[in-house]
C-alpha cells in the first residue's frame, strides 16, 4: 500500500473509530483498525473499518494520491495519538508487510501492524433490499429521543430507541420507564414493498450513526437481517447487532384527555429550571411547579443547602395545579426541543405531564411525589 | 423412716462442684479469686495436662493459721460473711465458701499454708476425705494444689474436653485476672514450663499482652463514674464476643444487656455477625447488683441494667464517631504474597513524572484541585487522597453507601423520602414466600417510596420507586429486598434492613468510574457526616497509611 492523504481527515475518521474498538479485550485484532486504500480514477479512497464484534463501522475517505493499493490492520489507539500530534498536512502512509511508514513532513515512525487476515470480516451492505430513510430527519429523532434511554441494563428492552418504519411513517421511542420520547416523521423516500420495520437499536448504534451523518446525506439506507441492523450513509457503514426483547407499546402510554394545557415559551422556562436546580443537590433533585392564573412557579428546598422560587408569567387561565418533577428530566427534553414554544399538559399532581410540539413530538414524564 | 432419704455430704459436695466446677479451669478461677481475696501480691497458676492432672495456685497471701485449715474444706465456711445482711455488699470474691469443698470432693487436694508471723501447716482431703492438719513447710501465702480432678466422677471427667482446650480455658481465665487486676504480679506455668510471666503494669499493657500490642495500643479508652472501658476501634472486630470482657469490681462477668449495650455503641460499623473488642470494668456499690445468681458468679443481677447499656452504648459510640476511624495499615501488615508487595512496593516508591507501574488509568490520575487535596481514582474501586500525615484509600461503593444510608435515613425521619412515579409499572412475579413477605412489609416499603399495586394472581405491579433509586431496576429492587428480608438477621429490625439495604442500592458501584466533580463531591458530603468510618453493613470505608508507617516500611 502507498496512500497520501489529508491528516484532519483520517485524524477525524479516526476518533470516531476509537469510539468504536473497545478498551479492554483480549483480541488485539479488534483493538485495530483495517485500513484499505483503493486506487479509482482521480485519486482513491481510503476504506477503515473496526469492530467490536457486536457492532462495527467502515468508513470511507477520499485519498489524496493511492499510488498502490493494499491493506494495514494498524493499532486504533496508537494512530489516533499520533494523528493528533501531527501537523495539520498530507500524511503518506506505506506498507512493508504488515509495518506501516509513516511520513509526515517532519517525522517519520514505523508501526508494526496484525496480519489482516487476522482481522475479523465486517458484512457488506446489501443496497438492494434497504429501506431510505431521510438522514437529516433521522439525525434529529435521534437527539431528540436518545436522552430517554434507559440505563438501567436489567430492563433490556429499553437500553435502546425503537425504530419503526411503518410505511412512509418514521417513528423513534425511547423509554427509561419514567418517561417516554416518541417522534414521528414522514419519509419522502420510496419504500414502497418494502416490510414493514421494528426493532430496538442500541443507544451506542444511533450514537454512532449521528456521529457519522454529514450534510452531504440525504438518505440513510437501512437493512434488517434477523438479529442485525445496518446502516448505510455515503461516508459510512455501521453494522450493529439489534436488542431482542419487547419494548413497551408507547401508544398506551401517552395519556389522554388532560385537561390542563399550558403555553410556555421555551427560553424562559429552561432558564427557570436552571436557575431553580442550583438549589437541588444530587441527593434531592425535586421541584415543584405551582401553576395558577398567569404564572407558573418553580420552587425547591433542599435541607442544608437552601431553596429557591422562580416565577415565569404564563397565559393561563384553568384551575390551580401543583407537580413535582424532577428537574434534569424537563430540562434534558428542553435542552433538545427545538421549537419556541412547549405545550404542557396536565392532570392532576400523580398523573403524567405531557409536553408536546405539535403532534409529532410527545415527551411523557411521570411526577415525584414528595411533600415540599 | 420415710423412704426419702437425706443425701449425704458427699453427694451434695459433688453436686455442688458439678455447679461450680465444670472443668479444671473453673477451679483455676476459685483458688485465684481466694489468692486476690487473701490480698495476694504475686499469683501462680501451674497446671498439667489442661490442669486434669494438676492445678496448682500459688500466692503471696495473708495465709491460714493451722487450725483454720480444716475450716477451708467445710462447705458454707468462709471467713469473709459475717450475717445474712453482708451476703448483699460483697465486695471480696469466694465468699461463698462452697469452692474449696466443692474442689476437695471431686479431686486430691493439698493445701499448704502459713501466715507471715505463724507455723506452716498442710491437709490433704482426697475425694472427699480429709487428713489431719500437719506441720510442714511452707512460704508465707497459701499453695493449693489439685490433682486428678473428676477421678472420682467420671461421669463428668468424660466431660473435659482435649488438654489443649482445657488448657486454653485455664489460659483465658488467668488472663482475666490479670487484665482486672494488673497491679498483682501473675504467672502461668502449663506443664512445666512458663507460659506467662507478668509484671504489675497497667490494664492496657495486660491486654496488649493478651490480644498483642498493636490492638492495645489501638484501643480508646472511655471513663464515666460507673464504668472505664477500653474498646478497640470496629476494623478490630471480631467473629465471636469472646473478645469483649465485662468486669464488675474487679470479676468477670456475663450480662446479655451490656453486651447489647456494647454491640449497640457499634452498630452500623461492624458487619453483622461479628463482634467488637471491647474490655469494660464497672464499678457499682454492692448495693446496686445481686451476685448471688449463680454459683460462679459469672451472672449478676444489676438494680438498673437498662440504666448501664444506655451510657455504655452513649459514651463509647459518642467517643467511636467522634474519632478518626480509618483503618491504620501497618507496614508489616501489607501483602505478602510476592507480586501483591511489589505491586504495593512500587506504586509509592515510583517518583512525581515517573510512568505509575499498575496500569492507571491517565485521566483519573490528575490531582483534584477541589478539595484542596490530592486525589485519584485507582481502578474505577478505590480512591487514593493525600491527607495531613499520610494517604487514604477510600473504598467508593462504602463511602457512598454510608452517604446514602445517613440521607435516607434523613428523608425517612422527615417523612420526605421523594419517591419517582413509574410510567411503565413494573411487574413482578412473586414466590410465595416473597408474597408473605411482601404483605408483612408493604407499609414500611411504602413509606420508604416503593408502591406496589396487585397485578393478577401472583404479581405485583411496582408504581413507584424512591427518587434516589430510580435509575434502578424496580423489579430487582422489590424482589432483592424480599430475598433479603426472608434471609435477615431477625434481630434486625425491618426498618434497618430496608435503609442498609437501599443505600447499599444507591451507591455508587464497585468498579464504576467517577468524574473529579463526583469524586470532589463524595468526599464533601463524607466530611459533612459526623460518622462515615464505616458503611452500612459495617464494613470499614477507608484505610490510613501514615507517613511514618512508610518511612518504617521503607526503614528510612
Amino acid at each position: 500500500m502507498k496512500v497520501k492523504c489529508s491528516r484532519g481527515q483520517l485524524a477525524e475518521a479516526f476518533t470516531i473509530a476509537s469510539s468504536v474498538v473497545p478498551l479492554r479485550t483480549t483480541i488485539p485484532a479488534i483493538t485495530s483498525v483495517k485500513l484499505t486504500a483503493t486506487k479509482e480514477k482521480a485519486g482513491g479512497t481510503l476504506e477503515l473499518a473496526c469492530t467490536d464484534m457486536e457492532f462495527g463501522l467502515k468508513l470511507t475517505l477520499p485519498a489524496t494520491e493511492v499510488k498502490e493499493e493494499g491493506t494495514l490492520v494498524l493499532p486504533a489507539a496508537r494512530m489516533s495519538g499520533l494523528l493528533r500530534e501531527a501537523a495539520d498536512q498530507d500524511i503518506g502512509i506505506d506498507s512493508d508487510g504488515n509495518i506501516a511508514h509513516i511520513r509526515l513532513p517532519d517525522a517519520s515512525f514505523k508501526i508494526v501492524g496484525l496480519d489482516p487476515a487476522d482481522f475479523p470480516t465486517i458484512p457488506t451492505f446489501d443496497d438492494r433490499a434497504a429501506l431510505k430513510v431521510d438522514a437529516g430527519d433521522l439525525g434529529t429523532m435521534i437527539r431528540k429521543t436518545q436522552f430517554a434511554v434507559s440505563t438501567e441494563v436489567v430492563r433490556y428492552a429499553l437500553t435502546g430507541q425503537l425504530l419503526e418504519v411503518k410505511g412512509k411513517d418514521i417513528r423513534m421511542v425511547a423509554s427509561d420507564g419514567k418517561r417516554l420520547a416518541y417522534i414521528k416523521s414522514r419519509s419522502s423516500g420510496k419504500n414502497e414493498g418494502q416490510k414493514d420495520v421494528r426493532v430496538i437499536v442500541p443507544t451506542k448504534t444511533m450514537n454512532l450513526l449521528d456521529k457519522v451523518l454529514t450534510d452531504e446525506d440525504a438518505f440513510v439506507s437501512l437493512n434488517v437481517e434477523e438479529t442485525q441492523v445496518r446502516l448505510k450513509t455515503r461516508k459510512a457503514v455501521i453494522f450493529s447487532r439489534l436488542i431482542e426483547g419487547h419494548f413497551p407499546d408507547y401508544e398506551a402510554v401517552v395519556p389522554a384527555n388532560l385537561d390542563k394545557k399550558l403555553v410556555i415559551p421555551r427560553d424562559l422556562l429552561h432558564a427557570a429550571v436552571r436557575k431553580v436546580s442550583l438549589m437541588t443537590t444530587d441527593k434531592t433533585r425535586a421541584v415543584k411547579f405551582s401553576i395558577s392564573k398567569g404564572k407558573m412557579t418553580l420552587f425547591t428546598r433542599t435541607q442544608d443547602v437552601g431553596e429557591a422560587r422562580v416565577e415565569l408569567p404564563l397565559d393561563y387561565k384553568g384551575e390551580e395545579i401543583e407537580m413535582v418533577f424532577n428537574p434534569d428530566y424537563v430540562a434534558d427534553y428542553l435542552k433538545v426541543v427545538g421549537e419556541e414554544t412547549v405545550e404542557l399538559h396536565l392532570k392532576d399532581k400523580g398523573s403524567a405531564g405531557v409536553f408536546r410540539t405539535g403532534k409529532d413530538y410527545v415527551y411523557v414524564l411521570m411526577p415525584l411525589t414528595v411533600s415540599m | 423412716m420415710g423412704s426419702i432419704a437425706v443425701l449425704g455430704a458427699d453427694v451434695v459436695n459433688k453436686i455442688a462442684a458439678g455447679e461450680v466446677i465444670e472443668r479444671p479451669a473453673s477451679v483455676v478461677k476459685e483458688l485465684v479469686e481466694n489468692s486476690l481475696d487473701a490480698g495476694a501480691r504475686e499469683i501462680r497458676v501451674d497446671v498439667e495436662e489442661g490442669g486434669r492432672k494438676l492445678v496448682r495456685v500459688t500466692d503471696d497471701g495473708g495465709g491460714m493459721p493451722p487450725d483454720e485449715i480444716p475450716l477451708a474444706f467445710a462447705p458454707h465456711a468462709t471467713s469473709k460473711l459475717a450475717t445474712a445482711d453482708d451476703l448483699f455488699r460483697v465486695s471480696t470474691f469466694g465468699f461463698r465458701g462452697e469452692a474449696l469443698a466443692s474442689i476437695g470432693s471431686v479431686s486430691r487436694v493439698r493445701i499448704a499454708s502459713r501466715t507471715a508471723r505463724g507455723e506452716g501447716a498442710e491437709m490433704v482431703v482426697e475425694n472427699g476425705e480429709a487428713s489431719t492438719v500437719r506441720p510442714a513447710a511452707a512460704a508465707p501465702g497459701t499453695i493449693v494444689e489439685m490433682r486428678n480432678l473428676f477421678h472420682s466422677v467420671p461421669v463428668r471427667r468424660k466431660f473435659l474436653r482435649s488438654v489443649e482446650i482445657e488448657t486454653e480455658h485455664v489460659q483465658d481465665t488467668v488472663a482475666r485476672f490479670a487484665v482486672s487486676h494488673p497491679d498483682v504480679r501473675f504467672e502461668l506455668w502449663v506443664d512445666g514450663q512458663q507460659r506467662h510471666a507478668l509484671p504489675p503494669s497497667d490494664r492496657r499493657t495486660r491486654i496488649g499482652v493478651f490480644y498483642g500490642t498493636e490492638l492495645a495500643e489501638a484501643l480508646r479508652e472511655a471513663e464515666t463514674k460507673q464504668f472505664h472501658a477500653f474498646f478497640a476501634p470496629p476494623q478490630y472486630s471480631r467473629v465471636s464476643a469472646k473478645a469483649i470482657w465485662f468486669f464488675l469490681n474487679g470479676r468477670f462477668i456475663r450480662d446479655r444487656v451490656l453486651l447489647r449495650g456494647l454491640n449497640e455503641a457499634y452498630r452500623e460499623m461492624i458487619p453483622h455477625g461479628r463482634y467488637p473488642v471491647a474490655f469494660v470494668f464497672l464499678t457499682l456499690p454492692a448495693s446496686e447488683v445481686d451476685v448471688n445468681v449463680h454459683p460462679t458468679k459469672v451472672e449478676v443481677r444489676f438494680r438498673s441494667v437498662w440504666k448501664l447499656h444506655d451510657q455504655i452504648a452513649a459514651t463509647l459510640r459518642g467517643k467511636l464517631v467522634g474519632s478518626d476511624l480509618a483503618v491504620r495499615v501497618a507496614p508489616g501488615a501489607l501483602p505478602q504474597e510476592p507480586g501483591q508487595a511489589r505491586a504495593v512496593v512500587d506504586f509509592f516508591t515510583r517518583g512525581p513524572g515517573e510512568p505509575p507501574v499498575l496500569e492507571l488509568p491517565t485521566a483519573a490520575a490528575r490531582p483534584l484541585v477541589t478539595t484542596g487535596r490530592r486525589v485519584f481514582q485507582l481502578h474505577n474501586r478505590y480512591l487514593v487522597e493525600e491527607v495531613d500525615d499520610g494517604l487514604r484509600v477510600i473504598d467508593q461503593h462504602a463511602l457512598h453507601e454510608r452517604i446514602m444510608l445517613e440521607e435516607f435515613r434523613k428523608q425517612y425521619a422527615a417523612a420526605a423520602i421523594a419517591r419517582q412515579r413509574l410510567l411503565l409499572p413494573a411487574v413482578v412475579e412473586l414466590s410465595k414466600a416473597q408474597r408473605a413477605r411482601l404483605d408483612d412489609g408493604r407499609e414500611l416499603l411504602e413509606s420508604f417510596g416503593i408502591e406496589t399495586d396487585d397485578f393478577g394472581p401472583g404479581a405485583v405491579a411496582v408504581r413507584a420507586v424512591p427518587a434516589l433509586l430510580a435509575d434502578h431496576d424496580p423489579v430487582t429492587l422489590l424482589t432483592d429486598f424480599l430475598d433479603l428480608t426472608g434471609e435477615a438477621d431477625p434481630e434486625l429490625p425491618l426498618l434497618e434492613c430496608a435503609l442498609e439495604f437501599l443505600a447499599c442500592r444507591a451507591a455508587v458501584k464497585f468498579g464504576k468510574k467517577l468524574s473529579e466533580e463526583e469524586i470532589a463531591r463524595l468526599l464533601e458530603d463524607a466530611a459533612a457526616l459526623d460518622y462515615s468510618a464505616s458503611c452500612a453493613h459495617g464494613r470499614p470505608t477507608a484505610i490510613k497509611l501514615t507517613l511514618t508507617d512508610l518511612e518504617r516500611f521503607f526503614q528510612r
